[in-house]
């Protein structure tokens, strides 16, 4: 009987081992293909000691600069942002990012407040996955997933992944145990140009109204920030493209007012900031490029110092030693991607 | 809940635990607690339509049983019973066990009858006499073709004197609802089950292993299989302008391999779930692509629909009175050869026809079931001439001569079936001659077969596997397959099993971009 | 006695068609924000006649020259979102295997109307006649045919939007 139970179990572990492998190898690694889906999990590696904590969608991750914070101003900062991250995405992720560290200062893009509702699975995964298993996970989960999703294919992503046996690459092989390092505390470079032209007006809603959901998990945020005795700053990063209406605007000004939060709206502060659409920006105007993101970085640095109080620890002798490190990645990923830039006219890659 | 769902292996789990966790003597208490939160969660408005049909046939069962009993005891206590009295006694008993039966029959297949075929006569009616009658859309619960059958096949077993009926309202109740083979059948008979259904089972490992490895059968010839060829078959189904020619017998041929990986893949689930608490059902199929001839194909293929077509309808109409009648007509009319043919012919007829609209409501069906019923009546017909052929040609005593056959019945069951995926029976018959023009051919085989969300890759996995069924098929012959892998040493036992598991993971067609529907949705 | 059976028989049909009926599924249609059509809706501009997910390419060719063309990368889909604007409207296109596609159309003055005669500035009553009734004192209707929800948006009764959204899966 004993023996019985004993191959059992070893039958049980060993397919049990071999459908993880499977696993590994069947989700996508986000190296070389859909490299903003390795944001959500590049954190931890560098979490603790980020005095900042930016928390959204594209136009975080693609408009800071955490080492031109550092450089200018000593701040530390980290990005957890991720392709159309939902506010209540937003929120799980500031409590994942609590477990590790509380920041001074918290910096949430109010354009994910658009929408309400779940909205696409495949961003869903690019968040969601990841994460590092918690209850925090879980609440993301269930609250993100659309209809057509289960909490199972999250927790064995080999439900999900099963298909891409059909479109397995090198990238699989290479990365199975191994990722690429592709973004600067959050922050994903690029330093192509694409100027904006003539952005077409904005299409008129039905309606304008902000959806409760949103509206309940910035409370959340903002309960979580009080509690903690963190600040937190809303702002509007300056894109020209989506339409950020005013009638939303106006709701979001109208909440700062409400619970004496401070919100910006970079989008009127462009002949501040120096940003110049033309050459500022590597899509036209929807997300700023590597020069863009350095100004915006350049003004929101004074901001954090000034009236937030955050600290300049450039003394810190080992925060500088990490520092250095990063900056060295940075100027690296630069120099490869103007590289490129010269010798093909494109930046088709991170590095 | 469908078989295919991580809730019902979830569901599984738990009541397998507790199967054998529980003492023995509540183990068929916990399988119909069981079967009726099963049919709860996949069918919950519908809990009622089962709830009558296992009460009233449940009831109407007692009630013959008492009448019986009731004759049994006078006729016991009346020592000096005459003949006549006797039979006068027996003859009322019998009539009313009749008039129950009947009230029994009336009500359950006047319930599936209202809620299947309603829409289709209305639907008939208005095409023949150019009427509007708006649909009504009556509610068809899960499974009431299934055990609606099975329960009107118990009532007339008891109304016959075959068995005693169960006396035990929750015991019938579980051989009704039995959550297994509600969704695909089989259609259990009583006596054959209540033995195995009602009985204590203990935890026999090799049994329940052997169980589980039937269900992965299944959940590889349904997950891989059929659900993969789903996209393929409603795309040129639902497209006959733009798919005609040789897409059409692409069309037969997916279809027939999707029919025969879905139905029997779910049956593989059933038997082998129900195998799992010790539970033996009957086979439903028998490598029925083994099969030489129609009549072969028919006694290997949904058997136990067969027998309850036979033993409920051909039999009882052939030795009807009306039937010897018509035979005693026929035979003073047509003469002795041709008359005795009449009856037998006019009971097959029936039989299909009711095969037909048991298997839909739709004119599909019923040209499906007596299509059926012609190749059967010829090849009856043909017997002497394919006699003669045998003893003349030594080939067609060869194995080679049985692959023909095989190869032959394949096809003539596969074209009668594509019947089953055409809007209707003109669209058939307009689409299957066009397989002889030149219509789609070069489109297929230059990039038109990937049109409809499957790749390269996807087709070479279904060959793969008919090759698989093709080897298991011919093991089969000799000694279940379950038994032979039992046989194995370890390694290569685990090792198939294992394998299997991960090709139902990895190559399986489900989660997130398998909806056929979405596909469907999205070709516009 | 043959009474008593034909009553009993009369009883178990009443049942079984009663316990039918208890189940029927819900047959009534939704009454619509507005009514439904089951013709597509389509805006024409000269020779051209788009309609929702048609390839854009002819009609490209057919409109001519754009005042000007924006492209955004995708969110909902790979490929590019793009936007032509011609005189009086815009048109948006999505890309799906490969191929740009309509996905909507969205008027931006008066100098152009539906082929129902619906422009920017007309009366909510005209938008009554020419699509069917809406809810009344609504800031927008909506229309939807097979591939197209129209949308018209109304300030004090009177026309200030009027868009074809082309119906899509996500």
């Amino acid at each position: 009987m004993k023996k019985r139970i004993v191959k059992i179990v070893i039958c049980v572990v060993l397919l049990a081992a071999t459908l993880f492998l499977l696993q590994k190898l069947l989700v996508p690694k986000y190296a070389t293909t859909n490299e903003e889906g390795i944001l959500s999990s590049e954190y931890y590696a560098n979490a603790g000691n980020n005095d900042v904590l930016f928390i959204g969608d594209c136009e975080v991750y693609t408009n800071f600069s955490p080492v031109k914070l550092w450089r200018d101003y000593g701040i530390t900062s980290y990005i957890r942002g991720t392709p159309q991250q939902l506010t209540w995405q937003s929120y799980y992720l500031l409590e994942d990012t609590l477990r590790y560290e509380t920041p001074k200062v918290v910096v949430f893009n109010v354009l994910a407040m658009k929408y309400a509702e779940p909205q696409n699975e495949a961003y869903n995964r690019l968040t969601l996955d990841g994460m590092k298993w918690s209850r925090t996970k879980l609440d993301a989960v269930k609250a993100s997933m659309t209809d057509e999703e289960t909490v199972a294919s999250y927790i064995f992503p080999l439900l999900r992944f099963h298909s891409r046996w059909n479109e397995l690459s090198s990238e699989d092989i290479n990365y199975l145990f191994r990722t690429e390092k592709l973004s600067h505390n959050g922050y994903l470079m690029r330093v192509d140009a694409k100027p904006a032209g003539q952005v077409p007006d904005p299409v008129p809603l039905p309606d304008y109204t902000i959806g409760h959901k949103c509206w309940e998990y910035l409370d959340k945020i903002r309960e979580t920030c009080e509690q903690k005795g963190i600040k937190l700053v809303l702002i509007k990063a300056p894109s020209l493209y989506p339409a950020w209406y005013d009638q939303w605007d106006k709701q979001v000004v109208e909440y700062a007012a409400k619970y004496g939060l401070e919100y910006i709206n970079f989008y009127t502060l462009a002949d501040e900031t120096g940003i110049d659409y033309n050459t500022d920006t590597y899509d036209a105007g929807l997300h700023l490029n590597l020069s863009g993101a350095e100004k915006l970085s350049a003004w929101f640095g004074k901001y954090l110092k000034e009236k937030c109080g955050v600290e300049d620890r450039r003394s810190d002798a080992a925060l500088a030693a990490e520092w250095a490190e990063r900056e060295e990645f940075y100027e690296f990923m630069k120099e490869a991607q103007y590289k490129q830039l010269r010798e093909e006219g494109a930046v088709t890659r991170y590095k | 809940m469908s078989f295919v769902s991580l809730g019902f292996l979830l569901f599984l789990l738990i009541l397998f635990v507790l199967y054998y966790a529980l003492p023995r003597r509540f183990q068929w208490v916990l399988l119909l607690a069981g079967s009726l939160v099963f049919y709860a969660f996949a069918s919950p408005k519908y809990l009622i339509y089962i709830a009558v049909t296992a009460l009233s046939t449940w009831f109407a069962g007692k009630l013959i049983h008492d009448a019986y009993a009731a004759r049994d005891a006078y006729i016991k206590d009346t020592p000096d019973i005459t003949k006549e009295d006797k039979k006068a006694c027996k003859e009322q008993a019998k009539k009313k066990g009749r008039r129950i039966l009947v009230c029994c029959l009336i009500l359950n297949l006047g319930i599936l009858a209202v809620c299947k075929y309603t829409d289709f006569a209305i639907g008939t009616i208005n095409s023949l006499f150019g009427t509007d009658i708006a649909f009504l859309r009556f509610a068809l619960p899960m499974g009431i073709s299934f055990y609606t059958f099975q329960s009107m096949g118990y009532i007339i077993d008891v109304s016959r004197g075959k068995y005693q009926a169960e006396l035990n309202p929750a015991k019938f109740a579980l051989f009704v609802t039995f959550f297994p083979q509600l969704v695909q059948g089989p259609i259990s008979r009583f006596d054959q089950l209540s033995q195995t259904l009602y009985s204590e089972h203990e935890f026999e490992a090799q049994k329940i292993t052997q169980g589980a490895w039937r269900a992965m059968w299944g959940f590889f010839k349904k997950m891989v299989v059929a659900d993969r060829l789903v996209p393929v078959v409603t795309g040129i189904a639902c497209n006959p302008d733009k798919y005609a020619g040789g897409y059409v017998l692409a069309l037969v041929f997916f279809y027939t391999i999707q029919l025969y990986a879905d139905f029997t893949g779910g049956i593989d689930i059933t038997i082998g779930v129900a195998k799992m608490f010790g539970v033996d059902l009957a086979e439903n199929f028998d490598r029925p692509f083994f099969s030489k001839n129609i009549t072969e194909f028919w006694r290997r293929w949904h058997i136990t629909m067969g027998t309850w077509f036979k033993d409920y309808i051909f039999y009882p109409v052939s030795v009807s009175k009306w039937m010897l009648k018509v035979s005693k007509w026929s035979r003073a009319k047509l003469g002795p050869q041709l008359g005795k043919r009449v009856p037998v012919y006019l009971s097959t007829i029936l039989v299909w026809l009711a095969t037909g609209i048991w298997h839909g409501a739709s004119w599909n069906f019923v040209v499906w079931g007596l299509l059926n019923c012609l190749v059967i009546i010829i090849s009856q017909e043909l017997e002497p001439l394919y006699a003669k052929f045998h003893e003349k040609c030594a080939f067609s005593n060869t194995k080679g001569w049985d692959v023909f056959q095989m190869f032959r019945t394949f096809w003539l069951m596969a074209f009668l079936r594509v019947l089953d995926v055409y809007r209707n029976v003109p669209l058939t018959f307009r689409m299957v001659p066009t397989i002889f023009s030149s219509k789609g051919w070069s489109e297929m085989f230059s990039g038109g077969m990937l049109k409809f969300g499957l790749e390269e890759r996807d087709y070479i996995i279904v060959a793969v596997a008919i090759v698989i069924f093709l080897i298991v098929g011919i093991l089969q012959g000799k000694k279940p397959v379950a038994e032979q892998l039992a046989e194995k040493p370890l390694v290569p036992r685990y090792l198939i099993v294992w394998v299997l598991i991960i090709v139902i993971l990895v190559f399986g067609a489900y989660g997130i971009g398998f909806d056929a529907t979405q596909f469907i949705y999205n070709q516009f | 006695m043959r009474k008593k059976i034909s009553a009993v028989i009369a009883l178990v049909l009443v049942l079984a068609i009663t316990l039918c009926a208890c189940g029927s599924g819900s047959n009534s249609v939704t009454p619509n924000n507005s009514g439904s059509n089951t013709k597509d809706f389509v805006f024409k501009s000269g020779s051209a006649t788009i309609a929702m997910k048609a390839e854009a390419e002819p009609l490209l060719k057919a409109l001519g020259a754009y005042k000007n063309s924006y492209e955004a990368p995708s969110c909902a889909f790979d490929g590019m979102d793009k936007i032509y604007s011609y005189g009086g409207f815009d048109l948006m296109t999505y890309t799906q295997n490969g191929k740009d596609l309509v996905s909507g159309v969205v008027l931006r003055d008066d100098t152009v109307e539906t082929p129902e005669g619906i422009a920017i500035g007309s009366s909510a009553d005209a938008v009554k006649k020419a699509y069917g009734e809406f809810e009344k004192d609504a800031t927008s209707a909506t229309y939807k045919s097979e591939n197209c929800k129209l949308l018209i948006i109304f300030e004090n009764g009177v026309v200030t939007s009027v868009q074809y959204i082309a119906l899509v899966e996500k």
